[in-house]
Parts: structure tokens; C-alpha cells; sequence
């Protein structure tokens, strides 16, 4: 009893010593004896910061009570002299401070103003910093900007990863639809491009909820505020070789108004250049829950690596709208209708080589086909975003009507295809936070129906439907309640859907399917969030239950797939990010077979039986710096992927060539881990930006080779850079190359390495009210032959605000034909595709 | 006797030394935001605060720029018309017309603005803001600032200072934390200052408030910006000479018939 008690007057004792609060007292002066006022006295601990401070009275007192286990150093600063710092030892034994003067105290000119500039989450950049005269749209200024990336089809990423939505003067007018802006907004309107790190869009989650995505908020100079613009641009011309496109142009009508509470952009556009202006209203935002896409695949494969600018010969037409309104209580209520019409000729030669076993079997096809693309899509958003509150709704309706045609020709022996995997859904999705006296609570909820009614030509006359309709429906409750500094939150809630599959030919069904599914899962998580560290960790208690009418099957499974998240601001400059997550993956169908019922490559997924659960784990780490006054942008992340119980498919080929796939009844495993990095930095003076990335993935998986498991490597990797440099406003040049090998060896000794490099050299010179742009692309590939192409691109315009007239060549090197490798487990395809010919055309563009 | 000079003599010069002007050591040009309105739209100013040994005064450059302007043209005879004309082409901006001078040394904070056509002061403690240091940071202009809060006259002001620029003052009427104030935001999103560069002054003369000025509390200057956003009219009125009408064409009879309510930096519970 007698060591307790010593021991607990020990512990008391170290901490009376160690809480000691003292008074520092004194006073400062200058060199000559006076006293100094207004002279800043702080007090800073380890990492510098700043625990405690005081000022000098007009004596040059000072009066400062201290806890001095906490003080590295006590400073003593005033404008026009050295700053002083001293220890609390040194302070305790001369109180008395004298300051020397010093006219180098202050920055002799610190120009700033700066191009970067940090403002807690949120990074500015200054628009006019990055911008030169070849800089047209928001898009091109963003790709200079150090840390930004902008991908060929419009979509945005900072420091790695994928941005979430774009916000013009802090209203979200399109959601994940962004590219239309920043593809259609004059980059000379832009005052400022800011960039929220960590965007929670939900206000009042944002101490709960953790985001690791970041969102652009675009501000408008002040003349451009409230006006309604208007760009009309419209550009014609032919091509000028044989077996054409013939006749091409490009048309845009646009109308932008950007008001405090209203805010509208419509446009229509055109394009016969083969653009592909679809992108510009795709989706970037999260992957929509309860869609369900057609098993129907295209006759048409998208060939890699080359702008479809090259090789689409195209008859595009898209009208946008999206108009914001902000009501007097804050909400916003946004409609957004999308209409697209496309037709697409695309003629192509591709060589399969599938491997089996130790053999391969090569394929070879040609196709001239055509798809015609129809689409709608409208969206209402009503959103009524607080603080402590949310109220969110939005109704989607969409539609298409695809259908492609094709003549082909398959290892000798022609027919005729066609297809319409067609989609039409209705969604809506309901969300809402309501504080309570302690907490809040968290309301989501949604539902989907699906119609996916596909037909496929068969044979002759004979056309074969497969219809697809699913119901899907969601709804969870989630508590959140403080706990301490912790934030406690538990959700609980289901998901289900039911499908109903029918196959038919003609008039006569022949099978019909179908599936319930249900998932119910309760999770409790902890969530903290300071200035510097915000932690997130749930476990969600899942069962699935899964019934396959038509064969009586059903199963039950429990699971427990617990998902963590941690960002770390360890300084003004560093961060780190880690999450980890561990899922179960359930499918429509409990077994499947890929039958071709005409050729392979447009078959149809059926079958019955069991499949087996798949299991994912991923982690990812990121590390991110940013010195926003050296212009210095870096990220390093490091991602692993890890998947057990994935069924295996085993393949055959038949003598006429058609390919067909076999769960096994076997399953493996396959595990990936991939680093990416890269570095960014701005000159601002110099009008430099440099970038360089670069990626490394390895990793394994099974599959299955006459009948037997063998592990398959792989190892990826890719180094990127570019360049932009524009010395003086008349001039600048442009340049970008990329290599990337991949290298795959499949377990039976097929061993394959296909290499490529693209680059792109431009730049432009502007004299006077003229500017000429020339720019060149280079494709390499290597399979272990080189094949490789090269495309010159020139224009001269007429710049006079607000009209400009150009015009443009395209392709004057005359390339007719393109050809690339892909290479996956099963098979290496190479595909020749038919480019678009040399190319002129006159362009009128008009800004108001 | 010739003790008697000597302490006039030094007492003269002690006056003279207390209330000469001090010499601009730092200019600091901030980019200002403020909403005139509630919902209104935010409106922006360039805005100066040239610091001194123990004193400051924080001003627009663009109402800077304009009274140089009339001056000048005041002086050489010229037509004001032009200047107002300039003004509607947007080549010269009226800017805000409040100035803060601040003394370290006396304590106060002296504010002068117009009140219709007339110029008043109001005098205050600078006093101490109740200011809580944060543990976050940043880099502002390629300055390691830190964050601090307050809460200020009814509203939530952030602010991020730089340890290494030490000057305990900041735009507006904000001072008092171990370092320059280079960014201050109140969470409404009403108001904020960012700085736009720094310099170092020119050791031109900081201005002090004029004294002959008459006083005014700050309740009756926050009651006028009041009456100036939700009744122009009656200041209109109060500033035309006697028997004078205002005859208003229907857009503008629309403008000044449209309900708005005021967005003060200082809210007077």
C-alpha cells in the first residue's frame, strides 16, 4: 500500500512539475535603450506553431504566463528589426530583450499576387497566369495548371484522381456532366480556377462523411457576371482524297448566362470531323446504383490509343440543356436534357490469336459496319443543401435506341449482322439529413426499372429478342450522434432487385428466367475529423439472400466487409490518404455461359447453376504535395487488388471460327498492385509547365488452359511527360510523349510484349491578328514488328475579337490506315482501322 | 528661466514627436469582397493597408484613385461629368469609401466614412479581439501562415496570419495576432480580404485621422449603411438641395420599389 501511495505522489508530483505555468515578464528595447511597443511576443512549441502571444505596451512591457513544458522558444518580433527568439532558460535569466534594427526585416518587393495561392482546402489558381493566346476553352488552360489533368475525353483529375463535378461561381449547373463547360466556356472568362480538396457535397455531412475527391469551382471576371453570351461557331469543307469522307463540318450554337440564382447553358452541336461529342456530356460524377447495361455487344470494338477524331467517320448531333435556379431559401432545383443522334461508319480488319493451351488460334474478321446512336435523357435535381440540413431529390428518364448494321466477313465467309441493344430506365433517388436534439439522422433512398428490350438478327429474316427487365430498390437509415470528439454512426438498411429475363425467337419464347436478390446490412462506424487528421472506419454486417426461380435456387450468405479511411495533412504542403475496403461481389446469374447463337462476337449471356461468391479486397495509399509558391505539384500512390473465388470461364474454338465460353465450375484468384506517380511544375515567368507521370502495375491471375489452372503474369508499365513553354504571348510550343509497355506470360509458355509510344509536338506563332498553328502526332507500336503512323496538322486564323476566321488541314500526311495491339488473358487482338482522309475545311467562329 | 526653455523646449518636442506622422515601412494590397445585400451579389475592391512603426490606415485604391482624380481635375478647372462618366464606363471604380486608422500607441481605431455628403469619424478601443489560435496551416503568397479564429460583432471571422511578417495588424479592423493578417473570411461568405501583394512602403507619411471631423457612434453609421441598401431614396432625398424632386423612369422605380434587406460587416444585436 505504501508503493501505491509513493507512486501516486510521484505522479502528481512530475505533473505539477510538468503543468508549471509561469509568468514570463519584461520589457523590450531598442539598440539605443528605448522602449519598444507593439513589439509581438509568441510563444512557439516544437512544429513552430504558435501556443501563446502578447504584445508590448507602450513601455515595452511584456507580460506572458506561460506553461513552459509546452515552449520550444519565445520569439520577440517587430516590423523594421530582427526578430529574436530566446529559450525559456534564456528568458528566465534576462527578461530584458533588446532588438537590433534591421531594414532588410522587411520582404524587400514581394511581388505576389501569386498564380497558386492556398486558402485552407481550397487551392486558386489564377487563370491569366497559365493562359496564352492558343488557349481557347477552360479545358486548355487546365491541362498547364501543375497537379490538374485533364484525359483525352474531357475528363478532369488532380493530384491522381478523378475530380467529382464543376462548379461555375459555386452553383454545380451540370453535376458530373462538367466536360460541357469546360469544353464550351471561354477560357478568357475565367477569372480563377479553384480547387476544393476533400469535397464532401453535402454540407452537413462534411464532419461525418470523408470524400477523398476533389471539385473545381470556376469564377467568372467581373464582366462576365450576369451577361448572356453567345459563341456561334460553323465550319465546312471537303476532303481531298479518294474513297473519302467527302463533305465535312462542325456547328455550335451556344447560349451561357451565369446570374447568382439563375444559372444556363444550352447549345447545340454538331459535328462531321469525327469528334466525339458525346463526351462532353458524359457522366464523370459516381457510378449510378440500379442501372443495369444491355448483354448485348457491339459490332463495333473502340480501337486504343488513337483520338477518334482520326478514324470516325461520324454524323453527330447533340443539343444540351441545363438550366440552375437558386430559390430565396438557398435550395436549387436544376433541369438538365440531353438529346443525341449519332451516326457512325467504321471499317475494320482484326486478327485474333486466342491462346489454348499451347497453341493459338488465329481469327481473323472484317467488319463495315454502321451504328446509329438515339438518345434522350432528362434529369430534375431539387436540392436543398444546408449547413445542418439536407433535402435532396433527382429524377432521372432516359432512353435510347441503338442500332448497328454490318457486312462481314469471317475467316472467308461473309454475313450480314445487326443489333439493337436498346435501354430505357426511370430512376429516382431520395436523400435527406434531419438534425435531431442529439445528432442527425440520414435518410437514402432509391429506385430504379430497367427495360432493356435487345434483338439480334439470327439467321436471314430470323431475329432473335432478349428482353431484360429489372426493379431495383434501396432505402437506409443512418443514426450519426457525438461521441466525445468521435462522431458515432450506424446504418442500416436493404437493397434489392428482381429481374426477368426472356429469350425468344420470332414470336416463339423459348426461355424465360428469372432472379430476386436482397441484401440487408447494419453497419456501425466511427468518424473524427480535425485541422489536420480525418479517420472513418465502419463494419458493415451484411446477409445476401439470392433466389433463381427457374432452377429453385437460393442461397443465404453473411459476410462482414468492414471499410476504413484515413487523410492526414501532416503539414501545410504533405498529405496522405488510406483506404481499405473488403466486399462481396454477387451477380445476376448464378452461372453463366457466353452462347453464340450467330457469331462470338455477338453472343448471349445465359445459363443456370451455381456461381461461386467473389471476394475483393482493395487498398489504396496516397501520398500528395503541393508548394503552391514554387509551383510544385507531386503524388505518389500505391493501390493493391485482391480477388478470391472468381469463377473461370473455359473457351473453345470451333473450326468455323466461333468462340464460345463455359463457367468450369473451378474458381481462382488474381491479385494486382500498382504504383503511379507524378510531378508537376509551373514557371510562371518563364510561361513552363512541365509534367512528368509515370506507372508500374504487376500482378497475377488464373485462368484456365486445357482444362487446367495456370497462373498468368502480368507487368505493366508507363512513362509520360509534357511540356508547354510560352516565352512571349506570340509564341509557344507544345509537347507531349508517352511510352507504355505491357508484358504478359500466360503459364504455357506463351510470352507476349507489345511496346508503344505516342507523342504530340505543336506550337504556335501569332502575328499580329494572325495565328498558325501546326501540330503532329506520332504512333508507334511494337508486337515484336513495328508498325507506326504519323499525322500532320496545320492551321492559320484571323483573330479579331469577337469574330475569328481559319482555316484548318487535317491528316496532311494522307494516313488511310491505322493498326494497334491489345492484349488480354485469352487472346491478342490487332486491329486495322480505315482513318479519316487528308482534310480542309474553313471555320467561322463568333463570340458574344 | 533657462530651465523653464528647456522643459518647454522639451516638452515641444515630445508633443511634436507624439503626434508626427509616421513613415510608411509596408504596403499590403488586399482583394476585398462584401455583399451590400443579403443574397445580393458579392462586390470586390482593391484595398491598401500601409503599416507603420506603431501605426496603420487601411483604405480603397480605387476610392483612393477617384479622389486623386477629382482632385486634379477640381484643380486644373476641368468637368466633373467626365469623371462621373468615367465611372459609368467602368475605367474608374468608386471603391469603398471607409478609411480605418489604427495607433498602437494610443489604443484607438479611428474609422471615417461619408454620411450623405458629409465626412465623419468614429472613434473606438481597438481593444482586444478574443482571437483563438488553430493548429492548421498554409501557405498564402509563399507565407507559412496559421489559422485563427473570432468572433466579431456578430459574425465568425477566419482568419490566417503569417508569424514571419510582424506586424500585429490586418485589413479592415482586424490586428492583434502575431503576425500580418493576409486572409480573413467570416463564415457567412459575406466579407473577406486576400491579400494581393505586399511591398515594402515607400515611406510616405501615414496619414492621421482628421480631428476636426465630426464624431459619430458606430450604431448611427451601421443605422446609415442600413438605410443605404434598403431605402436609397431617403438619402437620395437627403442630400439634394431643398424643393429638389427626383423624377424616376419606370426601370428605376422598379429598382428602388425592390425589398432588400442590408448585409452588415457588424451586426448591433
Amino acid at each position: 500500500m505504501s508503493r501505491f501511495f509513493f507512486f501516486l505522489f510521484c505522479s502528481f508530483s512530475s505533473l505539477m512539475v510538468f503543468c508549471q505555468v509561469r509568468d514570463f515578464r519584461g520589457t523590450v528595447a531598442d539598440a539605443s535603450g528605448m522602449p519598444l511597443s507593439a513589439v509581438t511576443v509568441s510563444a512557439n512549441d516544437e512544429q513552430r506553431s504558435i501556443v501563446s502571444f502578447t504584445h508590448t505596451d507602450a513601455k515595452g512591457f511584456y507580460l506572458l504566463p506561460l506553461d513552459s513544458s509546452l515552449v520550444s522558444c519565445i520569439s520577440f518580433s517587430c516590423i523594421g528589426y530582427k526578430t529574436s527568439s530566446l529559450s525559456c532558460d534564456q528568458l528566465s535569466r534576462r527578461p530584458d530583450v533588446i532588438l537590433q534594427e534591421d531594414s532588410c526585416a522587411i520582404p524587400e518587393v514581394t511581388v505576389v499576387g501569386s498564380p497558386i495561392l492556398v486558402h485552407g482546402d481550397t487551392v486558386s489558381y489564377r487563370m491569366s497566369s497559365f493562359m496564352t493566346q492558343h488557349d481557347r476553352t477552360v479545358s486548355d488552360v487546365l491541362r498547364k495548371m501543375p497537379g490538374i489533368a485533364v484525359s483525352s475525353d474531357g475528363s478532369i483529375q488532380y493530384q491522381g484522381k478523378d475530380i467529382s463535378t464543376v462548379y461555375v461561381e459555386g452553383l454545380d449547373l451540370t453535376g458530373g456532366r462538367y466536360v460541357q463547360v469546360t469544353e464550351n466556356l471561354s477560357a478568357d472568362k475565367v477569372g480563377s480556377v479553384q480547387v476544393y480538396e476533400n469535397h464532401q457535397q453535402v454540407r452537413s455531412l462534411r464532419d461525418v462523411s470523408h470524400s477523398d475527391r476533389a471539385a473545381l469551382n470556376l469564377t467568372l471576371k467581373d464582366g462576365d457576371k450576369g451577361a448572356t453570351q453567345w459563341l456561334v461557331d460553323l465550319s465546312a469543307g471537303h476532303s481531298l482524297q479518294s474513297g473519302a469522307v467527302g463533305v465535312t463540318g462542325s456547328a455550335r450554337l451556344m447560349q451561357m448566362r451565369f446570374l447568382p440564382r439563375y444559372q444556363q447553358m444550352n447549345f447545340y452541336k454538331n459535328d462531321f470531323l469525327g469528334r466525339d461529342i458525346y463526351s462532353e456530356v458524359r457522366s464523370f460524377g459516381d457510378t449510378p446504383s440500379g442501372i443495369e447495361s444491355s448483354l448485348l455487344s457491339s459490332v463495333v470494338t473502340s480501337v486504343q490509343g488513337i483520338d477518334a477524331e482520326r478514324y470516325d467517320d461520324n454524323r453527330s448531333h447533340l443539343l444540351s440543356s441545363n438550366t440552375l435556379w437558386k430559390m430565396p431559401n438557398g435550395a436549387i432545383s436544376r433541369l438538365q436534357a440531353i438529346a443525341y443522334v449519332s451516326d457512325l461508319h467504321a471499317s475494320q480488319q482484326i486478327l485474333t490469336d486466342y491462346f489454348i493451351g499451347d497453341t493459338i488460334i488465329g481469327i481473323s474478321e472484317y467488319h463495315d459496319a454502321r451504328q446509329r446512336h438515339r438518345e434522350f435523357f432528362v434529369e430534375h435535381k431539387y436540392s436543398d443543401n444546408g449547413d445542418v440540413s439536407l433535402f435532396e431529390n433527382t429524377l432521372q428518364v432516359y432512353g435510347d435506341f441503338d442500332e448497328e448494321s454490318s457486312v462481314s466477313r469471317r475467316n472467308g465467309s461473309d454475313a450480314s449482322q445487326e443489333v439493337s441493344p436498346r435501354q430505357y430506365y426511370l430512376r429516382d433517388v431520395f436523400r435527406s439529413v434531419r438534425p435531431v436534439s442529439v445528432g442527425r439522422y440520414v435518410v437514402n433512398a432509391s429506385f430504379s426499372l430497367n427495360h432493356l428490350p435487345g434483338k439480334l438478327l439470327v439467321a436471314g429474316s430470323h431475329t432473335q429478342r432478349l428482353s431484360q427487365d429489372v426493379l431495383y430498390g434501396f432505402f437506409d437509415v443512418t443514426r450519426i450522434r457525438p461521441l466525445g470528439p468521435l462522431m458515432l454512426t450506424w446504418k442500416t438498411g436493404f437493397n434489392s432487385s428482381c429481374g426477368l429475363y426472356s429469350l425468344s425467337m420470332d414470336t416463339l419464347v423459348f426461355r424465360s428466367d428469372s432472379y430476386s436478390f436482397a441484401h440487408f446490412y447494419t453497419s456501425p462506424g466511427l468518424s473524427f475529423k480535425s485541422d489536420r487528421l480525418r479517420f472513418s472506419v465502419s463494419l458493415p454486417f451484411n446477409v445476401y439472400s439470392y433466389g433463381h426461380l427457374s432452377d429453385s435456387l437460393s442461397s443465404v450468405r453473411f459476410f462482414m466487409s468492414p471499410v476504413i479511411f484515413a487523410d492526414w495533412h501532416f503539414s501545410a504542403s504533405w498529405r496522405a490518404t488510406l483506404t481499405s475496403r473488403y466486399t462481396m461481389l454477387k451477380h445476376a446469374f448464378t452461372d453463366l455461359w457466353e452462347q453464340p447463337y450467330y457469331t462470338s462476337y455477338m453472343s448471349l449471356v445465359t445459363g443456370s447453376g451455381r456461381k461461386s461468391d467473389e471476394k475483393l479486397f482493395s487498398g489504396f495509399f496516397s501520398l500528395q504535395y503541393h508548394d503552391v509558391l514554387s509551383g510544385l505539384f507531386g503524388h505518389l500512390s500505391c493501390s493493391c487488388q485482391g480477388k478470391s473465388g472468381e469463377a473461370l470461364s473455359d473457351y473453345a474454338v470451333s473450326d468455323a471460327g466461333i468462340v464460345s465460353y463455359r463457367l468450369s465450375g473451378m474458381s481462382g484468384s488474381s491479385w494486382n498492385v500498382g504504383f503511379s506517380g507524378s510531378l508537376s511544375k509551373s514557371f510562371v515567368r518563364a510561361g513552363l509547365n512541365i509534367s512528368v507521370k509515370a506507372s508500374y502495375n504487376r500482378g497475377f491471375s488464373d485462368r484456365l488452359s486445357s482444362g487446367a489452372i495456370v497462373s498468368s503474369r502480368f507487368t505493366a508499365h508507363s512513362l509520360g511527360c509534357s511540356l508547354a513553354f510560352s516565352p512571349v504571348e506570340w509564341f509557344g510550343i507544345d509537347l507531349q510523349g508517352q511510352y507504355a509497355s505491357q508484358h504478359r506470360c500466360l503459364g504455357d509458355g506463351v510470352d507476349v510484349l507489345v511496346r508503344s509510344f505516342r507523342g504530340s509536338y505543336g506550337f504556335f506563332l501569332l502575328l499580329n491578328t494572325f495565328q498558325f498553328d501546326v501540330s503532329a502526332s506520332q504512333y508507334v507500336n511494337r508486337l515484336p514488328e513495328k508498325s507506326s503512323a504519323y499525322f500532320v496538322d496545320a492551321s492559320i486564323c484571323y483573330k479579331r475579337k469577337p469574330l475569328e476566321i481559319g482555316l484548318y488541314a487535317r491528316n496532311l500526311t494522307g494516313l488511310r490506315r491505322y493498326s494497334v495491339v491489345s492484349l488480354s488473358e485469352q487472346y491478342a487482338t490487332n486491329s486495322e482501322t480505315v482513318l479519316r482522309p487528308r482534310e480542309f475545311y474553313v471555320k467561322f467562329s463568333f463570340a458574344l | 528661466m533657462k530651465r523653464f526653455f528647456l522643459l518647454s523646449f522639451f516638452l515641444t518636442s515630445m508633443s511634436l514627436g507624439v503626434i508626427s506622422q509616421e513613415k510608411s515601412l509596408m504596403a499590403v494590397i488586399y482583394q476585398a469582397s462584401f455583399r451590400n445585400s443579403v443574397g445580393g451579389s458579392l462586390w470586390y475592391d482593391q484595398m491598401c493597408l500601409s503599416v507603420g512603426r506603431t501605426t496603420s490606415v487601411f483604405y480603397s485604391v480605387n476610392a483612393a484613385k477617384l479622389n486623386q482624380l477629382r482632385d486634379s481635375v477640381r484643380r486644373s478647372g476641368g468637368d466633373m461629368s467626365g469623371v462621373a462618366g468615367s465611372m459609368m464606363t467602368g475605367h474608374v471604380h468608386s471603391g469603398q469609401t471607409f478609411v480605418v486608422y489604427k495607433d498602437m500607441f494610443s489604443g484607438l481605431l479611428t474609422l471615417t466614412d461619408k454620411i450623405g455628403r458629409e465626412q465623419v469619424r468614429c472613434v473606438e478601443d481597438k481593444g482586444c479581439y478574443s482571437w483563438t489560435l488553430c493548429r492548421r496551416d498554409t501557405v498564402i503568397a509563399g507565407f507559412r501562415c496559421h489559422l485563427a479564429t473570432t468572433l466579431f460583432r456578430g459574425r465568425q471571422w477566419s482568419a490566417w496570419y503569417a508569424p514571419d511578417l510582424a506586424v500585429s495588424d490586418g485589413p479592415w479592423k482586424f490586428h492583434g495576432l502575431p503576425g500580418l493578417i493576409l486572409s480573413v473570411s467570416d463564415a457567412a461568405g459575406d466579407f473577406s480580404f486576400s491579400v494581393l501583394s505586399i511591398k515594402r512602403g515607400a515611406r510616405e507619411d501615414i496619414p492621421l485621422p482628421d480631428s476636426s471631423l465630426k464624431l459619430c457612434s458606430f450604431r448611427q453609421l451601421m443605422d446609415y449603411y442600413r438605410l443605404r441598401v434598403e431605402n436609397p431614396l431617403a438619402i437620395l432625398r437627403n442630400v439634394l438641395p431643398p424643393g429638389a424632386e427626383i423624377i424616376l423612369d419606370e426601370s428605376e422605380k422598379k429598382f428602388f420599389s425592390k425589398k432588400r434587406t442590408a448585409c452588415l460587416i457588424e451586426i448591433f444585436e
